[in-house]
Protein backbone atom coordinates (compact mmCIF):
# COMPACT_ATOMS: atom_id res chain seq x y z
CA UNK A 1 0.00 0.00 0.00
CA UNK A 2 2.74 2.44 0.97
CA UNK A 3 4.50 1.65 -2.27
CA UNK A 4 1.33 2.28 -4.30
CA UNK A 5 0.77 5.58 -2.54
CA UNK A 6 4.29 6.67 -3.35
CA UNK A 7 3.76 5.71 -6.98
CA UNK A 8 0.54 7.72 -7.13
CA UNK A 9 2.13 10.73 -5.47
CA UNK A 10 4.98 10.62 -7.97
CA UNK A 11 2.52 10.31 -10.81
CA UNK A 12 0.61 13.32 -9.50
CA UNK A 13 3.79 15.35 -9.27
CA UNK A 14 4.68 14.44 -12.83
CA UNK A 15 1.25 15.57 -14.05
CA UNK A 16 1.55 18.83 -12.13
CA UNK A 17 5.03 19.42 -13.47
CA UNK A 18 3.73 18.77 -16.99
CA UNK A 19 0.91 21.28 -16.54
CA UNK A 20 3.20 23.91 -15.12
CA UNK A 21 5.63 23.51 -17.95
CA UNK A 22 2.99 23.99 -20.61
CA UNK A 23 1.37 26.98 -18.86
CA UNK A 24 4.76 28.55 -18.31
CA UNK A 25 5.75 28.22 -21.93
CA UNK A 26 2.75 30.11 -23.26
CA UNK A 27 4.60 33.37 -22.52
CA UNK A 28 7.05 32.39 -25.22
CA UNK A 29 5.65 31.85 -28.68
CA UNK A 30 6.01 28.33 -30.01
CA UNK A 31 5.62 27.29 -33.64
CA UNK A 32 5.18 23.56 -34.23
CA UNK A 33 6.31 22.31 -37.61
CA UNK A 34 5.65 18.86 -39.04
CA UNK A 35 8.13 18.26 -41.85
CA UNK A 36 8.89 15.46 -44.32
CA UNK A 37 11.86 13.36 -43.25
CA UNK A 38 13.84 14.48 -46.32
CA UNK A 39 13.67 18.01 -44.89
CA UNK A 40 15.31 16.97 -41.59
CA UNK A 41 18.62 18.77 -42.16
CA UNK A 42 17.36 21.86 -43.94
CA UNK A 43 14.50 22.51 -41.52
CA UNK A 44 16.80 22.05 -38.55
CA UNK A 45 19.13 24.66 -40.05
CA UNK A 46 16.20 26.95 -40.87
CA UNK A 47 14.86 26.60 -37.33
CA UNK A 48 18.21 27.62 -35.82
CA UNK A 49 18.47 30.69 -38.04
CA UNK A 50 14.80 31.57 -37.54
CA UNK A 51 15.22 31.63 -33.76
CA UNK A 52 18.07 34.13 -34.23
CA UNK A 53 15.96 36.37 -36.48
CA UNK A 54 12.87 36.09 -34.25
CA UNK A 55 14.13 36.00 -30.68
CA UNK A 56 11.49 34.84 -28.21
CA UNK A 57 9.96 32.45 -30.70
CA UNK A 58 10.69 28.80 -30.28
CA UNK A 59 10.31 26.30 -33.15
CA UNK A 60 9.43 22.69 -32.43
CA UNK A 61 10.00 20.18 -35.21
CA UNK A 62 8.65 16.71 -35.90
CA UNK A 63 10.08 14.68 -38.77
CA UNK A 64 8.55 11.61 -40.42
CA UNK A 65 7.31 10.41 -43.80
CA UNK A 66 4.76 12.94 -45.13
CA UNK A 67 2.03 10.27 -45.20
CA UNK A 68 2.67 9.55 -41.51
CA UNK A 69 2.50 13.24 -40.61
CA UNK A 70 -0.71 13.56 -42.60
CA UNK A 71 -2.31 10.64 -40.74
CA UNK A 72 -1.18 11.97 -37.36
CA UNK A 73 -2.56 15.44 -38.10
CA UNK A 74 -5.84 13.97 -39.34
CA UNK A 75 -6.09 12.17 -35.98
CA UNK A 76 -5.71 15.23 -33.85
CA UNK A 77 -1.99 15.97 -33.64
CA UNK A 78 -1.43 19.72 -33.21
CA UNK A 79 0.84 21.62 -35.57
CA UNK A 80 0.94 25.07 -37.12
CA UNK A 81 2.64 24.14 -40.36
CA UNK A 82 3.10 20.95 -42.35
CA UNK A 83 5.92 20.78 -44.88
CA UNK A 84 5.15 17.85 -47.16
CA UNK A 85 7.28 16.22 -49.84
CA UNK A 86 4.29 16.23 -52.18
CA UNK A 87 1.00 17.97 -52.77
CA UNK A 88 -1.39 15.04 -52.18
CA UNK A 89 -0.79 14.68 -48.44
CA UNK A 90 -1.49 18.34 -47.69
CA UNK A 91 -4.50 18.22 -50.00
CA UNK A 92 -6.11 15.44 -47.95
CA UNK A 93 -5.79 17.68 -44.91
CA UNK A 94 -7.19 20.60 -46.90
CA UNK A 95 -10.23 18.47 -47.74
CA UNK A 96 -10.70 17.86 -44.02
CA UNK A 97 -10.47 21.62 -43.47
CA UNK A 98 -7.46 21.19 -41.21
CA UNK A 99 -5.13 22.90 -43.64
CA UNK A 100 -6.32 26.42 -44.41
CA UNK A 101 -4.14 27.12 -47.41
CA UNK A 102 -1.32 25.54 -49.39
CA UNK A 103 1.75 27.10 -50.98
CA UNK A 104 4.45 25.44 -53.09
CA UNK A 105 7.85 25.48 -51.40
CA UNK A 106 10.70 23.96 -53.40
CA UNK A 107 11.80 21.20 -55.77
CA UNK A 108 13.92 18.14 -55.41
CA UNK A 109 15.17 15.34 -57.65
CA UNK A 110 15.85 11.66 -57.25
CA UNK A 111 19.21 9.88 -57.29
CA UNK A 112 20.39 6.29 -57.02
CA UNK A 113 22.74 5.57 -54.13
CA UNK A 114 25.08 2.58 -54.02
CA UNK A 115 27.83 1.57 -51.56
CA UNK A 116 31.19 3.38 -51.99
CA UNK A 117 32.87 0.29 -53.43
CA UNK A 118 30.04 -0.65 -55.80
CA UNK A 119 30.99 -1.45 -59.41
CA UNK A 120 27.86 0.35 -60.66
CA UNK A 121 28.52 3.75 -62.21
CA UNK A 122 25.37 4.64 -64.12
CA UNK A 123 21.95 4.93 -62.55
CA UNK A 124 20.27 2.60 -65.03
CA UNK A 125 22.61 -0.17 -63.89
CA UNK A 126 20.45 -0.32 -60.77
CA UNK A 127 18.76 -3.28 -62.42
CA UNK A 128 22.01 -5.22 -61.88
CA UNK A 129 22.02 -4.60 -58.13
CA UNK A 130 21.10 -7.69 -56.14
CA UNK A 131 19.32 -6.02 -53.24
CA UNK A 132 17.39 -2.82 -53.85
CA UNK A 133 15.53 -0.82 -51.22
CA UNK A 134 12.87 1.76 -52.10
CA UNK A 135 10.24 3.79 -50.29
CA UNK A 136 6.81 2.44 -49.40
CA UNK A 137 4.11 3.18 -51.98
CA UNK A 138 2.23 5.47 -49.58
CA UNK A 139 5.26 7.65 -48.84
CA UNK A 140 6.06 10.44 -51.33
CA UNK A 141 9.50 8.95 -52.01
CA UNK A 142 7.81 5.66 -52.95
CA UNK A 143 5.39 7.42 -55.27
CA UNK A 144 8.15 9.39 -57.00
CA UNK A 145 10.20 6.19 -57.32
CA UNK A 146 7.31 4.37 -59.02
CA UNK A 147 6.91 7.36 -61.35
CA UNK A 148 10.62 7.36 -62.19
CA UNK A 149 10.63 3.64 -62.96
CA UNK A 150 7.44 3.80 -65.03
CA UNK A 151 9.00 6.48 -67.23
CA UNK A 152 11.72 3.97 -68.16
CA UNK A 153 9.22 1.44 -69.47
CA UNK A 154 7.44 -1.57 -68.05
CA UNK A 155 10.34 -3.96 -68.54
CA UNK A 156 12.86 -1.82 -66.66
CA UNK A 157 10.36 -1.23 -63.88
CA UNK A 158 9.66 -4.94 -63.49
CA UNK A 159 13.40 -5.75 -63.46
CA UNK A 160 14.00 -3.27 -60.67
CA UNK A 161 10.93 -4.15 -58.62
CA UNK A 162 11.74 -7.88 -58.60
CA UNK A 163 15.02 -6.99 -56.88
CA UNK A 164 13.42 -4.90 -54.18
CA UNK A 165 14.12 -6.54 -50.81
CA UNK A 166 12.53 -3.97 -48.51
CA UNK A 167 10.16 -1.02 -48.65
CA UNK A 168 10.77 1.56 -45.96
CA UNK A 169 8.33 4.02 -44.45
CA UNK A 170 10.49 7.09 -44.99
CA UNK A 171 13.37 8.17 -47.19
CA UNK A 172 15.95 8.37 -44.40
CA UNK A 173 15.43 4.71 -43.59
CA UNK A 174 15.83 3.88 -47.31
CA UNK A 175 19.18 5.70 -47.34
CA UNK A 176 20.23 4.03 -44.07
CA UNK A 177 19.96 0.60 -45.72
CA UNK A 178 22.73 1.47 -48.21
CA UNK A 179 24.71 3.56 -45.74
CA UNK A 180 24.91 0.60 -43.34
CA UNK A 181 25.81 -1.74 -46.18
CA UNK A 182 22.68 -3.89 -46.04
CA UNK A 183 21.46 -3.05 -49.53
CA UNK A 184 23.25 -2.70 -52.88
CA UNK A 185 21.20 0.20 -54.21
CA UNK A 186 18.42 2.56 -53.21
CA UNK A 187 16.46 5.44 -54.68
CA UNK A 188 16.37 8.60 -52.55
CA UNK A 189 16.23 12.37 -52.95
CA UNK A 190 19.37 14.08 -54.15
CA UNK A 191 19.42 16.25 -51.02
CA UNK A 192 19.43 13.29 -48.63
CA UNK A 193 23.01 12.32 -49.42
CA UNK A 194 25.51 14.00 -47.11
CA UNK A 195 29.33 13.84 -47.32
CA UNK A 196 29.50 11.67 -44.18
CA UNK A 197 27.38 8.93 -45.74
CA UNK A 198 29.41 5.98 -47.01
CA UNK A 199 27.60 5.96 -50.33
CA UNK A 200 28.22 6.81 -53.98
CA UNK A 201 25.61 8.95 -55.72
CA UNK A 202 24.57 8.05 -59.28
CA UNK A 203 22.78 11.08 -60.67
CA UNK A 204 19.81 10.76 -62.97
CA UNK A 205 19.77 13.14 -65.99
CA UNK A 206 17.04 15.78 -65.94
CA UNK A 207 15.31 14.32 -68.99
CA UNK A 208 14.82 10.99 -67.17
CA UNK A 209 14.27 12.35 -63.67
CA UNK A 210 11.07 13.27 -61.86
CA UNK A 211 10.39 16.55 -60.14
CA UNK A 212 9.43 16.26 -56.49
CA UNK A 213 7.39 19.31 -55.52
CA UNK A 214 7.30 20.12 -51.83
CA UNK A 215 4.33 22.02 -50.46
CA UNK A 216 3.60 23.84 -47.24
CA UNK A 217 0.20 23.44 -45.63
CA UNK A 218 -0.83 26.05 -43.07
CA UNK A 219 -2.94 24.68 -40.23
CA UNK A 220 -2.95 27.70 -37.91
CA UNK A 221 -2.31 30.84 -39.94
CA UNK A 222 -1.81 33.09 -36.91
CA UNK A 223 1.16 31.11 -35.64
CA UNK A 224 2.53 30.10 -39.02
CA UNK A 225 2.78 33.59 -40.48
CA UNK A 226 6.28 34.54 -39.32
CA UNK A 227 7.64 31.14 -40.41
CA UNK A 228 6.19 31.56 -43.92
CA UNK A 229 7.57 35.09 -44.19
CA UNK A 230 10.96 33.79 -43.09
CA UNK A 231 10.90 30.92 -45.64
CA UNK A 232 10.45 33.44 -48.46
CA UNK A 233 13.09 35.83 -47.12
CA UNK A 234 16.55 35.86 -48.67
CA UNK A 235 18.02 34.30 -45.51
CA UNK A 236 15.59 31.40 -45.66
CA UNK A 237 16.02 30.91 -49.39
CA UNK A 238 19.82 30.93 -49.02
CA UNK A 239 19.69 28.08 -46.48
CA UNK A 240 17.30 26.13 -48.70
CA UNK A 241 19.70 26.45 -51.66
CA UNK A 242 22.72 25.60 -49.49
CA UNK A 243 21.11 22.25 -48.75
CA UNK A 244 20.79 21.45 -52.44
CA UNK A 245 17.09 22.11 -52.87
CA UNK A 246 15.81 24.08 -55.82
CA UNK A 247 13.88 27.15 -54.76
CA UNK A 248 10.86 28.11 -56.79
CA UNK B 1 -6.58 0.38 -5.18
CA UNK B 2 -7.01 -2.22 -7.90
CA UNK B 3 -9.23 0.00 -10.00
CA UNK B 4 -6.71 2.43 -11.58
CA UNK B 5 -4.63 -0.37 -13.09
CA UNK B 6 -7.75 -2.21 -14.27
CA UNK B 7 -9.09 0.94 -15.96
CA UNK B 8 -5.83 1.64 -17.75
CA UNK B 9 -5.52 -1.98 -18.92
CA UNK B 10 -9.18 -2.30 -19.91
CA UNK B 11 -8.89 0.67 -22.27
CA UNK B 12 -6.69 -1.42 -24.59
CA UNK B 13 -9.34 -3.91 -25.78
CA UNK B 14 -12.19 -1.39 -25.38
CA UNK B 15 -10.61 1.23 -27.63
CA UNK B 16 -9.75 -1.35 -30.30
CA UNK B 17 -13.23 -2.85 -30.43
CA UNK B 18 -14.90 0.56 -30.10
CA UNK B 19 -13.16 2.02 -33.14
CA UNK B 20 -14.05 -0.88 -35.42
CA UNK B 21 -17.15 -2.42 -36.92
CA UNK B 22 -17.86 -5.88 -38.38
CA UNK B 23 -17.77 -4.39 -41.89
CA UNK B 24 -14.42 -2.68 -41.31
CA UNK B 25 -13.06 -5.85 -39.74
CA UNK B 26 -14.12 -7.92 -42.76
CA UNK B 27 -12.63 -5.37 -45.14
CA UNK B 28 -9.39 -5.54 -43.18
CA UNK B 29 -9.30 -9.33 -43.31
CA UNK B 30 -9.76 -9.22 -47.08
CA UNK B 31 -7.07 -6.60 -47.60
CA UNK B 32 -4.10 -7.79 -49.67
CA UNK B 33 -1.70 -7.04 -46.83
CA UNK B 34 -3.52 -9.26 -44.35
CA UNK B 35 -3.06 -12.89 -45.47
CA UNK B 36 0.71 -12.78 -46.24
CA UNK B 37 1.43 -11.00 -42.95
CA UNK B 38 -0.68 -13.43 -40.92
CA UNK B 39 0.88 -16.47 -42.55
CA UNK B 40 4.42 -15.12 -42.14
CA UNK B 41 3.81 -14.25 -38.49
CA UNK B 42 2.33 -17.67 -37.76
CA UNK B 43 5.09 -19.76 -39.29
CA UNK B 44 8.01 -17.64 -38.11
CA UNK B 45 6.76 -17.52 -34.51
CA UNK B 46 6.06 -21.24 -34.49
CA UNK B 47 9.50 -21.98 -35.94
CA UNK B 48 11.09 -19.64 -33.42
CA UNK B 49 9.31 -21.44 -30.57
CA UNK B 50 10.39 -24.85 -31.86
CA UNK B 51 13.99 -23.66 -32.18
CA UNK B 52 13.78 -22.17 -28.70
CA UNK B 53 12.54 -25.52 -27.37
CA UNK B 54 15.25 -27.53 -29.13
CA UNK B 55 18.14 -25.24 -28.18
CA UNK B 56 16.69 -23.60 -25.08
CA UNK B 57 15.78 -26.72 -23.08
CA UNK B 58 19.30 -28.15 -22.98
CA UNK B 59 20.58 -24.74 -21.92
CA UNK B 60 17.89 -24.49 -19.26
CA UNK B 61 18.69 -28.00 -17.99
CA UNK B 62 22.37 -27.12 -17.81
CA UNK B 63 21.61 -23.83 -16.02
CA UNK B 64 19.30 -25.51 -13.53
CA UNK B 65 21.32 -28.60 -12.68
CA UNK B 66 24.85 -28.60 -14.05
CA UNK B 67 26.40 -25.14 -14.25
CA UNK B 68 28.80 -23.89 -11.60
CA UNK B 69 27.79 -20.74 -9.71
CA UNK B 70 30.01 -18.31 -11.67
CA UNK B 71 29.28 -19.57 -15.16
CA UNK B 72 25.60 -19.84 -14.25
CA UNK B 73 25.59 -16.20 -13.23
CA UNK B 74 27.30 -15.07 -16.44
CA UNK B 75 25.01 -17.13 -18.68
CA UNK B 76 21.93 -15.94 -16.77
CA UNK B 77 22.92 -12.33 -17.50
CA UNK B 78 23.25 -13.20 -21.20
CA UNK B 79 19.78 -14.77 -21.15
CA UNK B 80 18.23 -11.83 -19.29
CA UNK B 81 19.85 -9.16 -21.44
CA UNK B 82 17.47 -9.32 -24.48
CA UNK B 83 14.51 -9.10 -22.07
CA UNK B 84 15.92 -6.03 -20.35
CA UNK B 85 17.06 -4.22 -23.49
CA UNK B 86 14.62 -2.39 -25.77
CA UNK B 87 14.02 -4.40 -28.97
CA UNK B 88 15.46 -1.57 -31.05
CA UNK B 89 18.79 -2.09 -29.28
CA UNK B 90 18.56 -5.81 -30.00
CA UNK B 91 17.85 -5.01 -33.67
CA UNK B 92 20.83 -2.68 -33.82
CA UNK B 93 23.06 -5.30 -32.20
CA UNK B 94 21.85 -7.94 -34.67
CA UNK B 95 22.61 -5.57 -37.52
CA UNK B 96 26.13 -5.02 -36.19
CA UNK B 97 26.60 -8.75 -35.74
CA UNK B 98 24.93 -10.34 -38.76
CA UNK B 99 24.57 -7.39 -41.15
CA UNK B 100 26.69 -7.51 -44.28
CA UNK B 101 29.35 -5.30 -42.75
CA UNK B 102 28.84 -6.87 -39.34
CA UNK B 103 31.15 -8.89 -37.14
CA UNK B 104 29.91 -12.30 -38.27
CA UNK B 105 27.92 -11.07 -41.25
CA UNK B 106 30.99 -10.29 -43.34
CA UNK B 107 32.29 -13.83 -42.76
CA UNK B 108 28.90 -15.43 -43.44
CA UNK B 109 28.59 -13.32 -46.59
CA UNK B 110 31.72 -14.97 -48.01
CA UNK B 111 30.28 -18.41 -47.31
CA UNK B 112 27.09 -17.36 -49.08
CA UNK B 113 24.77 -17.06 -46.07
CA UNK B 114 22.66 -13.89 -46.07
CA UNK B 115 20.44 -12.86 -43.23
CA UNK B 116 19.51 -9.37 -44.38
CA UNK B 117 15.98 -8.94 -45.72
CA UNK B 118 15.14 -12.66 -45.58
CA UNK B 119 12.57 -14.48 -43.47
CA UNK B 120 15.51 -16.05 -41.62
CA UNK B 121 16.28 -12.57 -40.28
CA UNK B 122 12.74 -12.41 -38.89
CA UNK B 123 13.23 -15.73 -37.11
CA UNK B 124 16.64 -14.60 -35.86
CA UNK B 125 15.22 -11.39 -34.39
CA UNK B 126 12.30 -13.26 -32.82
CA UNK B 127 14.59 -15.93 -31.38
CA UNK B 128 16.91 -13.48 -29.67
CA UNK B 129 14.02 -11.51 -28.20
CA UNK B 130 11.66 -14.38 -27.31
CA UNK B 131 13.78 -17.47 -26.52
CA UNK B 132 15.04 -16.01 -23.19
CA UNK B 133 11.46 -16.14 -21.87
CA UNK B 134 11.30 -19.87 -22.58
CA UNK B 135 14.78 -20.45 -21.17
CA UNK B 136 13.95 -18.60 -17.93
CA UNK B 137 10.69 -20.45 -17.50
CA UNK B 138 12.22 -23.86 -18.27
CA UNK B 139 15.17 -23.21 -15.97
CA UNK B 140 12.79 -22.48 -13.11
CA UNK B 141 10.79 -25.63 -13.92
CA UNK B 142 13.88 -27.85 -14.10
CA UNK B 143 15.36 -26.55 -10.87
CA UNK B 144 12.13 -27.41 -9.05
CA UNK B 145 12.54 -31.10 -9.87
CA UNK B 146 13.57 -32.96 -6.74
CA UNK B 147 16.87 -34.80 -7.46
CA UNK B 148 15.76 -37.47 -4.97
CA UNK B 149 12.75 -38.30 -7.14
CA UNK B 150 15.08 -39.11 -10.02
CA UNK B 151 17.29 -41.20 -7.71
CA UNK B 152 14.27 -43.14 -6.45
CA UNK B 153 13.16 -43.80 -10.01
CA UNK B 154 16.67 -45.06 -10.85
CA UNK B 155 16.70 -47.28 -7.76
CA UNK B 156 13.39 -48.74 -8.84
CA UNK B 157 14.97 -49.92 -12.06
CA UNK B 158 14.47 -47.04 -14.49
CA UNK B 159 17.24 -46.25 -16.95
CA UNK B 160 18.50 -42.66 -16.97
CA UNK B 161 16.38 -41.85 -20.02
CA UNK B 162 13.29 -43.49 -18.55
CA UNK B 163 13.72 -41.59 -15.30
CA UNK B 164 14.03 -38.36 -17.22
CA UNK B 165 11.07 -39.11 -19.46
CA UNK B 166 8.71 -40.49 -16.84
CA UNK B 167 9.61 -38.40 -13.81
CA UNK B 168 11.46 -35.22 -14.75
CA UNK B 169 9.55 -34.34 -17.90
CA UNK B 170 6.00 -34.50 -16.48
CA UNK B 171 7.10 -32.41 -13.50
CA UNK B 172 8.69 -29.76 -15.68
CA UNK B 173 6.16 -29.81 -18.51
CA UNK B 174 3.80 -27.05 -17.27
CA UNK B 175 6.72 -24.68 -16.81
CA UNK B 176 8.19 -25.49 -20.21
CA UNK B 177 4.79 -25.09 -21.91
CA UNK B 178 4.12 -21.78 -20.19
CA UNK B 179 7.56 -20.68 -21.35
CA UNK B 180 6.77 -21.81 -24.91
CA UNK B 181 3.53 -19.86 -24.86
CA UNK B 182 5.25 -16.71 -23.64
CA UNK B 183 7.95 -17.21 -26.26
CA UNK B 184 5.42 -17.69 -29.04
CA UNK B 185 3.39 -14.65 -28.01
CA UNK B 186 6.50 -12.51 -27.74
CA UNK B 187 7.65 -13.72 -31.18
CA UNK B 188 4.23 -12.91 -32.68
CA UNK B 189 4.48 -9.40 -31.26
CA UNK B 190 8.11 -8.75 -32.17
CA UNK B 191 8.38 -5.39 -33.88
CA UNK B 192 11.41 -3.21 -33.19
CA UNK B 193 14.19 -5.69 -33.81
CA UNK B 194 12.44 -7.06 -36.91
CA UNK B 195 11.95 -3.62 -38.43
CA UNK B 196 15.59 -2.68 -37.89
CA UNK B 197 17.21 -5.97 -38.75
CA UNK B 198 14.92 -7.66 -41.27
CA UNK B 199 13.32 -4.82 -43.23
CA UNK B 200 9.75 -4.53 -44.44
CA UNK B 201 8.64 -6.50 -47.50
CA UNK B 202 5.28 -8.12 -47.98
CA UNK B 203 5.39 -11.90 -47.76
CA UNK B 204 9.06 -12.05 -46.76
CA UNK B 205 9.66 -9.88 -43.71
CA UNK B 206 6.40 -7.99 -43.17
CA UNK B 207 4.97 -9.68 -40.08
CA UNK B 208 1.64 -8.68 -38.49
CA UNK B 209 3.13 -5.98 -36.24
CA UNK B 210 4.99 -4.49 -39.22
CA UNK B 211 1.84 -4.67 -41.33
CA UNK B 212 -0.05 -2.85 -38.56
CA UNK B 213 2.65 -0.20 -38.45
CA UNK B 214 2.62 0.18 -42.24
CA UNK B 215 -1.19 0.34 -42.38
CA UNK B 216 -1.27 2.72 -39.43
CA UNK B 217 0.51 5.33 -41.52
CA UNK B 218 -2.15 5.33 -44.20
CA UNK B 219 -5.37 3.61 -43.25
CA UNK B 220 -6.06 3.44 -39.53
CA UNK B 221 -9.15 1.26 -40.07
CA UNK B 222 -7.04 -1.46 -41.69
CA UNK B 223 -4.56 -1.22 -38.82
CA UNK B 224 -7.40 -1.67 -36.32
CA UNK B 225 -8.70 -4.73 -38.19
CA UNK B 226 -5.25 -6.31 -38.24
CA UNK B 227 -4.81 -5.48 -34.57
CA UNK B 228 -8.11 -7.05 -33.55
CA UNK B 229 -7.38 -10.26 -35.45
CA UNK B 230 -3.94 -10.46 -33.85
CA UNK B 231 -5.50 -9.82 -30.43
CA UNK B 232 -8.18 -12.47 -30.84
CA UNK B 233 -5.63 -15.03 -32.02
CA UNK B 234 -3.34 -14.32 -29.07
CA UNK B 235 -6.29 -14.66 -26.70
CA UNK B 236 -7.36 -17.94 -28.28
CA UNK B 237 -3.84 -19.41 -28.19
CA UNK B 238 -3.43 -18.34 -24.59
CA UNK B 239 -6.72 -19.89 -23.49
CA UNK B 240 -6.01 -23.19 -25.23
CA UNK B 241 -2.52 -23.43 -23.79
CA UNK B 242 -3.63 -22.36 -20.31
CA UNK B 243 -6.19 -25.16 -20.28
CA UNK B 244 -3.56 -27.59 -21.53
CA UNK B 245 -1.03 -26.47 -18.91
CA UNK B 246 -3.66 -26.77 -16.19
CA UNK B 247 -4.40 -30.34 -17.27
CA UNK B 248 -0.69 -31.21 -17.37
CA UNK B 249 -0.19 -29.65 -13.97
CA UNK B 250 -3.03 -31.76 -12.66
CA UNK B 251 -1.51 -34.92 -14.11
CA UNK B 252 1.92 -34.13 -12.77
CA UNK B 253 0.52 -33.71 -9.28
CA UNK B 254 -1.62 -36.84 -9.28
Amino acid sequence: MVFLRVVFLLWGFCLMAGCQKSSHQTNQQIITIYAASSLTDVVTALKRDFEVVYPGTHVETVFAGSHILSTQLAHGARADVMMSANLAHVQTLRAKQLVKHITPLLHNHLVVVVPKDSPLHHWRQIQRAKRIVIGLGEAPIGQYTQQLLSQQGAEFKRDVLTRVVSQEVDVRTVLMRVHTGQADAAIVYQTDVQPHHRVKMLTIPHSENVRASYHVGVLRPKFAKSWLVYLRSSRGQRIIKQHGFMAL
Amino acid sequence: MAMPAICVLAMVPISLVWSSSPAALWAGVQHQMFAPALWLSLWTSTLTTLLALVFGCPLAWWLARRAGPTTRHVVRVLVDLPILLPPSVVGLALLLAYGRLGLLGSILERVGVHFAFASSAVVMAQFVVAAPLLIQSATAAFSRIDPDALLVARSLGCTRLQAWRQVALPMALPGVLTGSLLCWARAMGEFGATLLFAGNLQGTTQTMPLAIYTAMNTDVRLAVALAIVLGVMALFAMTVLRLFVMRCGYHAQS
